[in-house]
């Protein structure tokens, strides 16, 4: 599977490793909301958690979703309807890498 | 009465997500139990890998940052 996180390169071209497990789950991804590169921790772990999770309708995931990503991320009020969109969006691209 | 747990072992970002807490319910002028969990074992078993974390009646609402006044008095609100 591609590796979607965002590691920056350390010292002689090696990828930086994280310093402990905190820093591993906190590992950012980037996604395009409304054309504005956005970064958002634990999106990987969150996408694993809705995904073994039974939500079916399409509403409902993306509730949850959001509700889950606003635990790690500051989303501005006035932007949640665009963030949803656009994290389903995501969410579903992972999910047909995965199928 | 609404249950505020306020999750870390006592580092910079903790004592600031506390102090936002204690202005937001001021501010708000609800009434809330406000706790302080600092024990690690404590914020483990609730499931919490990123401090500082805040959970409102046992829901976990933010994990790894300070939420401002204004988020939590929205998390509050809701």
């Amino acid at each position: 599977m591609k590796d979607n996180t965002d590691n920056k390169e350390g010292v002689k071209g090696k990828i930086k490793k994280p310093c402990c497990a905190a820093e591993a789950l906190r590992q950012v991804r980037r996604i395009d909301i409304c054309s504005v590169p956005t970064g958002l921790y634990m999106l990987d772990s969150i996408f694993g958690e809705v995904s073994s999770s039974d939500l079916r309708n399409e509403q409902e995931i993306k509730r949850e979703l959001l509700k889950k990503v606003k635990i790690y991320n500051y989303v501005p009020k006035a932007a949640e309807e665009k963030y949803a969109d656009a994290i389903f969006n995501e969410f579903l691209k992972e999910m047909n890498k995965k199928w | 009465m609404v249950k505020i747990e306020v999750l870390g072992t006592g580092c910079m970002k903790c004592k600031r997500l506390m102090k936002n807490v204690e202005k937001a319910v001021s501010e708000l002028g609800i009434e809330a139990e406000v706790i302080k969990v600092e024990e690690l074992d404590a914020i483990l078993d609730k499931g919490v890998m990123l401090t500082p974390a805040l959970m409102v009646d046992d829901e976990l609402k933010v994990s790894g940052r300070v939420a401002d006044v204004k988020e939590i008095k929205e998390i509050l609100g809701a």
